[in-house]
């Protein structure tokens, strides 16, 4: 009887504990994560405000558009080995060498692949050299990171107009001073309708402020903050 | 791996409404487990018995001498189940009113009909007795979750009333965890739906049993009594 009353009880408890216990930590230790999911899941933004250096910040530091044209045409000179300290010449020498390249081709081609491809890289690397140089090394993340708060700033505080539509661009100027403050703020390029231009002006006048630029060096706040634009492009509007 | 949302930080940050409401449903989830191992084997064990107690009934066996078998279970204290319980309320009865000279062929069939009538609703009540529970943990476990998984929701929408960036971010901790709740529902529940269906339906078979072995015993007995009385008439 009381054999058999345990053969009843214990087993069945026994056996369901286990099963729990067994789920349970199963659950608990396998539970991969999704978290690679959620890390992809940031898509664009709906709205496009873009910031664009101004041509004063081109005057500073010279922007990569030099950089990579000039690569290709670069290793017409038939003595290579010479060709190779000369990389730092830079926003002059494209012209002159532009007219050589016909004759030179000729040669470019007898020279096997793996040389012009050295040749190119090591130019590359001391033009980036060069460029991070001029520009401090460290600066683009910074840059990076105050540009995309302060388009971050601008868009949360845009309300776009009824009569705004896909497609349109405008283009404001915006200046700023060393503490962030917005000193000026001005319509380069309009989307041909008054109503949304003021809707970009309102929200950088919204804005007023970007705080994040007090950390920014002052070189990199003259080459890119002083002045830049802001470019508004409404992308997810149904029409 | 770092960032990730574990499901025990989950359970643990819920809020204490919604632990209980966990709490209750692992609890049912375990209890009709082990109601669903036990009345497995319990259903499989009378099953059994049935069986070997009808290939002995109908072995030929004389009936008394049956009767005197299971005499030496009961005085042990071995109460006796399942179909054997059936045979010896009946027979009791059958051999009692059959010392009494002045009671009917009729009367004696139906004192232990009766006294067969007892006995098969006692074991009714046997083998259904937790039947219900296995219904209830089947019906309501999923409104119990579902009260978790709302409260929780609820809880987590008024948080973000006060966040002055509304993001995804901000709720989706918050309903994921509401969520495990309803996971935990329809986890105790699917399990004792399905063992309640199935075991309802054996029981059902094994009672058909019961009452066709009942009907069967009292064709015996009624030709035994019929059998009786005459034999008493002739020597009168």
């Amino acid at each position: 009887m009381t054999a058999d009353r345990l053969l009843f009880v214990g087993f069945p408890t026994l056996l369901s504990l286990l099963l729990h216990i067994v789920v349970a930590s199963l659950l608990f230790l396998r539970w991969s994560g999704p978290t690679e999911v959620v890390a992809s899941v940031p898509v664009a933004l709906p709205i496009q405000a873009t910031i664009v250096r101004t041509e004063t910040a081109k005057a500073t530091s010279k922007p990569k558009p030099k950089a990579k044209p000039k690569p290709k045409p670069k290793p017409k000179p038939a003595e290579i080995p010479t060709t190779k300290p000369e990389p730092p010449p830079i926003a002059d020498t494209p012209q002159p060498k532009a007219a050589e390249p016909t004759p030179a081709e000729e040669i470019a081609l007898q020279m096997d692949a793996e040389q012009l491809a050295a040749v190119t890289r090591e130019e590359l690397t001391s033009l980036i050299d060069a460029e991070q140089a001029a520009s401090g090394a460290l600066e683009p993340s910074l840059r990076d990171v105050v540009a995309a708060t302060i388009q971050a700033a601008v868009i949360s505080r845009w309300t776009r107009p009824p009569s705004a539509r896909n497609g349109m661009v405008s283009i404001l100027s915006i200046q700023l001073v060393p503490t962030g403050e917005v000193v000026g703020v001005g319509v380069i390029q309009s989307s041909g309708n008054t109503a949304f231009d003021r809707s970009a002006m309102t929200a950088v006048e919204r804005a007023g402020r970007f705080p994040e630029i007090a950390k920014v060096d002052n070189r990199t706040f003259e080459a890119n903050f002083r002045r830049f634009q802001l470019i508004f492009k409404p992308e997810d509007l149904r029409y | 791996m770092t960032q990730e949302l574990g499901l025990l930080e989950l359970v643990l940050g819920a809020s204490v409404l919604v632990q209980i409401v966990m709490l209750i449903l692992v609890v049912a989830s375990t209890a009709s487990w082990f109601l669903i191992i036990q009345q497995t084997m319990l259903m499989r064990r009378t099953d059994d018995e049935l069986l070997s107690f009808e290939e002995r009934f109908w072995s030929g066996i004389d009936l008394a001498q049956l009767y005197r078998e299971g005499n030496q279970a009961v005085a042990d204290g071995q109460l006796p189940t399942g179909v054997e319980s059936l045979f010896r309320a009946g027979f009791k009865e059958f051999s009692r009113l059959s010392q009494q000279s002045d009671i009917d062929a009729d009367a004696m069939l139906e004192g232990s009909r009766r006294a067969m009538k007892v006995a098969l609703m006692r074991e009714t009540d046997r083998i259904e007795q937790h039947l219900p529970f296995l219904a209830s943990v089947g019906s309501t476990s999923p409104y119990i979750g579902l009260f978790g998984t709302v409260w929780g929701i609820m809880h987590s929408f008024r948080g973000l009333a006060n966040a002055t960036q509304a993001t995804l971010a901000t709720v989706a901790p918050g309903i994921s965890e509401a969520l495990i709740a309803t996971a935990m529902g329809l986890f105790a529940a699917i399990p004792a739906v399905l063992a309640y269906n199935k075991l309802a339906a054996r029981s059902d078979v094994l009672l058909n049993r019961y009452e066709t072995f009942v009907d069967e015993f009292s064709g015996i007995l009624q030709r035994q009594a019929y059998a009786l009385r005459a034999q008493q008439g002739q020597r009168r």
